[in-house]
């Protein structure tokens, strides 16, 4: 089996104080080679980063007015927005912007209607969603599109009963999704298709015994999570796999002592963070949904998680966003 | 200092491409800190070596650069269309998810300063160094829609500009093949050229071969096995002709990658896309999908029992099964 | 699946190791990168035939690879490079072979003196190229009784091959076999992981 073994020297215990340093310090090398190489996704960044600190309790540590500010400038006349300034608009940075300014309670700042109509004039006739302009389809768009919409209470601005039935024809022999119909299924693509139909309530076309299956089984002795048969565990799957089991009603089908323990193995104890495997670079996507993932398995240290916005349950309810999980 | 150290990484760089545009690998060599008179990028045998020293300084400059300009900032130098080809080539040789760069190069194509053959062999040449880029795909999906419009607005001689599937009938002539299941004969490459569209088949066929040199680099490579689904279907408009080459081609393939479950996926999407012209595949071809499906499970029973403990293989026989219950 | 190299070395009674012969199929490595890979793989075989008991078989795990040996009584020892999906039996059997067939060629005094080249062995690039697919070498049905599998030491890394007091970073940045490019391709390697 291919898998990692988690070396006796690896964390048994959550150093939640240096995770909160270490995402705190992360946009202060601006400089860094890595920090202008992921500039492509900065908005998204910025929502890993702010998420995760809001998760444990330490979102005032975060310069709002300056995140605001630049979200603002990120804005194009499309109304979409672009993961930095200069960058082309994109759903995927849409969708994180608008999650950022629902945790900060700002979505008034910037202009709504026109991300409600940018969202909308990308649905194509089959129900898919383009990710921009340029016409790549793909079911995380699907996804970043209701997301968006229903954090914004729009989601009558498109057609949903069109969108379901694309994000279906995605569905496998194997009850998992794909990024395009005939795609293999994988755990991300899985989230994001179950996610989806969670928002709209259309969770009954899932065979709920199938696919959790094909999910349960992504678990590897080490005790983590992998997104496809044969793949290497990766922290980012204890999000993708454990979210979409914890939708459809699954999550005691994985073994949680040993996914937390895989989990608490990839923090790095010197620069705080967590990495996709234990012993390697740590980064602020691996930290978020390392601690996400602990969330889920009920680590009291973190605030509970939503399943399908991956924000902070308060946030969710407090925006009086319901959601019916199986 | 080191803005016009960048600028001369970018100069030495486009004297490379134009010096050899047949460039077909690149690497990035692991060399920290510059040497004295010595140029960090080396030409050998079609192989370009960049000195790791190079190629942040590289970027810096080239991305800095044209980011400027894309905010449209004061102090904004001018790039004419040359310099933004420069531009966006050197970033995404470095960095080939910035999707905005690959953007630029779409405006530029469709302003008629940049072909789209050019852009297939920039991305192939991407492919090589980063064989997963998913933007580097969608890019490459954006190119061949491009093609099919303009080879579809050539051959009817009107200003057709709709993509829409049913058009692409036109490319895939299913009486102009010829019918040949001799496994001898290399994957359905023998297809001809129909004479409207001069190479957009080649282009299509050229590119089931850019992703499998992708599987081949990187092990169940997502994006390469999903861009190729995508390829067979919207360029190649699941002919049987092409499903024939392709069950054919991969059958070796995933002999020999036995864990590699994307492989395996890719031949149930043939298959499933065989089943359902199976009434075409019987006419046309005499071959029942019932015996397509059988040799599928006795080639999987016969890995599974010489490679022990492959999950990839058992998946595979969950899916045939399945089918099998069902057909 | 793949093989990526075969060598046969000479074991001396100081434990001392040198390479009789070695053949290497680096196609699927960039252009660039050949060079230090090669010199990578001998320097793996020496450091992984020089830790191996007399009469004993190891596999060892070094990331996406897997170096198979088989150091046999009278000291000729053989070395395997392969990915993960190639079958350890397989390339245990050919090691077999290999060293079977090397005995033949040339008077055993001569182990301890040799040179690559020396004893001709040219069957070594047939071997290679003939056990990359391992099926048709029709190697899985008959060697299932040659071989007892479990006999096989198995190493999840190169680490566990040295002794305590070793590092495997001192190792390279000593060995004289590795090029300054090759030991730079490895801390780069590092750094980025
Ligand atoms: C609100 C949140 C948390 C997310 C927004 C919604 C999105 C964009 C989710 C992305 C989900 C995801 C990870 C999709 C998978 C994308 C994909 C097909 C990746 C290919 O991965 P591999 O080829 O498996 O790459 P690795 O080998 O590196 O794992």
């Amino acid at each position: 089996v291919k898998d990692v073994t988690i070396p006796d020297s690896a964390l048994r215990s959550l150093i939640l104080q240096k995770h909160c340093d270490y995402i705190a310090s992360y946009g202060t090398k601006k400089d860094d080679y890595e920090y202008c190489i992921t500039e492509y996704l900065r908005m998204s960044g910025m929502y890993w980063g702010l998420t995760v600190m809001d998760m444990m309790g330490q979102l005032d540590r975060m310069n709002k007015d300056e995140v605001i500010q630049f979200i603002q400038q990120c804005q194009h006349e499309c109304g979409g927005i672009g993961a930095s300034v200069g960058h082309d608009p994109h759903l995927l940075y849409t969708l994180s912007a608008v999650q950022i300014l629902t945790l900060y309670d700002a979505t008034d700042t910037i202009n709504v209607d026109k991300v409600v109509d940018y969202v909308k004039n990308l649905q194509q006739d089959d129900g898919s969603f383009y990710g921009d302009k340029w016409g790549e389809v793909d079911t995380r768009f699907s996804f970043c599109a209701v997301a968006c919409l229903a954090l914004l209470k729009r989601l009558d601005a498109i057609d949903i009963e069109h969108a379901v039935e694309f994000v279906l024809t995605c569905m496998n022999f194997d009850g998992g999704f794909g990024c395009r119909p005939g795609s293999e299924s994988h755990s991300g693509q899985i989230y994001c298709c179950v996610g989806m139909l969670a928002i709209v309530g259309q969770l009954h076309h899932i065979n709920a015994d199938l696919l959790g299956w094909w999910l349960c089984e992504r678990q590897l002795p080490s005790g983590g999570l992998n997104g496809r048969p044969e793949k290497l565990p990766d922290v980012c799957y204890s999000w993708w796999v454990l979210a979409s089991l914890k939708i459809i009603g699954k999550i005691h089908w994985i073994d949680k002592a040993k996914l937390t323990k895989f989990i608490l193995a990839c923090q790095d104890d010197e620069t705080g963070g967590f990495a996709d495997r234990p012993g390697d670079m740590v980064d602020p996507f691996h930290t978020l949904f390392g601690i996400a993932g602990l969330s889920l398995l009920g680590e009291d240290k973190i605030k509970p998680v939503n399943p399908v916005f991956c924000m902070p349950e308060e946030v969710i309810r407090g925006n009086g966003i319901q959601l019916e999980l199986l | 200092s080191s803005d016009s150290r960048g600028c001369r990484l970018l100069s030495d760089l486009n004297s490379v491409f134009r010096k050899d545009p047949e460039i077909d690998e690149y690497d990035f060599l692991p060399v920290l800190e510059p040497k004295h008179n010595r140029s960090p990028l080396i030409l050998q045998d079609h192989k370009l070596g960049l000195e790791m020293w190079s190629v942040k300084i590289l970027h810096h400059y080239a991305y800095n650069t044209l980011m400027t300009w894309r905010m449209k900032e004061v102090n904004a130098k001018f790039l004419g269309q040359l310099d933004l080809i420069c531009l966006t080539r050197a970033i995404v040789l470095v960095n080939p998810d910035c999707s905005t760069a690959w953007n630029i190069r779409k405006e530029l194509i469709e302003s008629g300063d940049l072909s789209v053959a050019d852009d297939l062999k920039l991305g192939a040449l991407v492919l090589g160094k980063h064989p997963k880029s998913p933007e580097t795909f969608s890019h490459r999906k954006w190119l061949f829609t491009t093609l099919v419009d303009s080879c579809l607005a050539n051959s009817s001689g009107s200003t057709v500009s709709n993509s829409s599937v049913n058009m692409y009938n036109n490319f895939v002539n299913m009486d102009a093949i010829d019918v040949n299941l001799d496994p001898n004969v290399q994957n359905g490459f023998n297809v001809e050229p129909s004479s409207k569209q001069p190479d957009f088949q080649e282009h299509a066929f050229k590119e089931l071969r850019n992703c499998q040199k992708a599987s081949d680099k990187y092990p169940s490579n997502y994006n390469a096995w999903s861009h190729r689904i995508w390829v067979v279907k919207h360029c190649l408009n699941c002919s049987l002709q092409v499903l024939f080459g392709e069950l054919h081609t991969t059958e070796n393939w995933v002999s020999k990658h036995i864990s590699d479950h994307s492989g395996f996926h890719y031949r149930q999407f043939l298959l499933t896309s065989l089943q359902k012209q199976s009434i075409d595949l019987k006419e046309q071809f005499s071959v029942c999908y019932k015996n397509l499906i059988q040799k599928e499970l006795a080639t999987t029973i016969d890995l599974i029992k010489c490679y022990e403990g492959h999950e990839a293989l058992w998946y595979h026989r969950r899916y045939i099964f399945q089918n099998l219950c069902q057909s | 699946m793949k093989l990526y190299c075969i060598e046969v070395l000479f074991k001396d009674s100081n434990g001392k190791v040198r390479l009789l012969a070695a053949t290497h199929d680096l196609q699927s490595f960039g252009y660039f990168q050949r060079s230090s890979v090669k010199e990578f793989m001998d320097f793996t075989s020496k450091i992984i035939v020089e830790r191996t008991a007399i009469c004993s078989r190891s596999s060892t795990k070094e990331q996406e690879y897997i170096c198979h040996v088989y150091v046999r009584s009278d000291s000729l020892a053989g070395v395997v490079i392969g990915d993960h999906e190639y079958p350890n039996r397989v390339a245990h059997t050919l090691l077999n072979k290999v060293l079977d067939d090397f005995t033949s060629k040339g008077p055993k005094a001569q182990w301890s003196i040799s040179n690559p080249g020396d004893i001709p062995f040219k069957e070594l690039d047939e071997y290679l190229s003939k056990y990359q697919d391992p099926k048709s070498a029709d190697a899985m049905t008959k060697i299932q009784s040659e071989l007892d599998e479990t006999k096989i030491i198995l190493h999840n890394t190169i680490e566990a091959v040295l002794d305590r007091h070793e590092k495997l970073d001192n190792l390279i940045e000593k060995s004289d076999g590795l090029s300054m490019q090759s030991k730079a391709f490895y801390k780069t390697a590092k750094k980025t992981n």
